[in-house]
């Protein structure tokens, strides 16, 4: 699933930042289904932080989630948070590379 | 005291024929570099090139028809590696086993046009290059990597020159090289485009083992090292 593999990459851009404390902004690339979808999103760390506390949740580029697999349960000017759905929420929690 | 004429004549043909000839006069058709023309573009003495030739036997280049030495452009690369190392302090020993880089399993280049097909074609050319290999992650990453590098080419590098794209996969690890025209890059402009738009260094940066500029005023060039095991 290439949002998990974004949520990834992600994961690492964090970590390049991650000494500059809670409000501080950095940039992710967009986790939606595409793979060349490399849009960024700039987004401070503590807001980061609450979506990585949930393993079904992700930041895409506004318009980019997909009704299919999950429903958008927060937005703002610059994004919008998705819950996956279904096996798609499955499969993002078997893939939660904070989990254990 | 002077010499005899005959012995005097002997020893001047010897030294000529000691004397380097000008490599100018005869450019090699293979790229090979004479090590005056090594060490000019290393930036080091041809003295050090001989020096560590005979110590560490890691870049022994071949000699031509006058016994001098000749470099092929993957001895200058790993010399260049090497002097990296150092520069950044490492014992000459140590940079010497650092900068050898096994043979590649397999490579793919490939010219692409710059235009908003590009980084689609960088990733297609990662895909051919990785065929069936069973490591999806490693795949991603190789795949975005290669995408940002030739999409910030695009973008930001001559519309009238191919963006030149090499990968070379290893048995645990994969390089890349994109290489753009255009003019010189300096720290101002990466950090103006970082503002701009062109941000996939940043992405380069958190997924790569190691990476480089390599700018002039012809062009661009940056060379990325991604391994399987920094990806896992």
């Amino acid at each position: 699933m290439n949002e998990s593999l974004f949520r990834l990459v992600n994961e690492r851009l964090e970590k390049r930042v991650a000494d500059r404390g809670p409000d501080a902004p950095f940039e992710i690339v967009c986790e939606c289904a595409r793979e060349d979808c490399t849009l960024r999103i700039p987004i401070l760390i503590a807001e980061y932080e609450a979506v990585r506390s949930e393993a079904t949740k992700f930041v895409v580029v506004r318009g980019h989630a997909d009704p299919a697999v999950e429903r958008v349960v927060d937005s703002n000017d610059g994004y919008e948070i998705v819950e996956k759905l279904g096996e798609a929420a499955l499969v993002a929690e078997v893939e939660n590379p904070r989990d254990g | 005291m002077r010499l005899p004429s005959s012995r005097r004549s002997r020893i001047l043909a010897t030294a000529r024929n000691r004397q380097p000839q000008r490599t100018d006069a005869d450019p090699d058709p293979a790229g090979l570099l004479e090590i005056g023309a090594v060490a000019r573009e290393l930036g080091i003495a041809p003295s050090t090139l001989r020096t560590w030739e005979r110590r560490y036997r890691v870049v022994v280049p071949q000699r031509g028809r006058r016994g001098q030495r000749l470099y092929d452009p993957e001895q200058v690369a790993t010399l260049r590696r090497v002097l990296a190392q150092v520069r950044r302090g490492a014992r000459a020993s140590a940079a010497h086993e650092l900068a050898v880089i096994p043979s590649p399993l397999d490579t793919a280049s490939v010219r692409i046009q710059p235009s908003m097909q590009a980084p689609l074609k960088a990733r297609q050319t990662v895909d051919g290059l990785l065929g069936e290999l069973d490591d999806p992650r490693f795949a991603f990453y190789l795949r975005l990597v290669a995408s940002e590098l030739v999409k910030n080419a695009f973008l930001h590098g001559s519309s009238r020159h191919p963006i030149r794209m090499e990968a070379k996969l290893f048995h645990d690890a994969a390089e890349l090289r994109v290489q753009n025209g255009g003019g010189r890059l300096t720290l101002r402009m990466l950090r103006r485009r970082r503002r701009d738009g062109g941000r996939g260094l940043d992405i380069v940066d958190a997924l790569a083992d190691a990476w480089s500029i390599d700018t002039g005023p012809l062009g661009t060039t940056i060379t990325v090292r991604l391994s399987m095991a920094h990806s896992a």
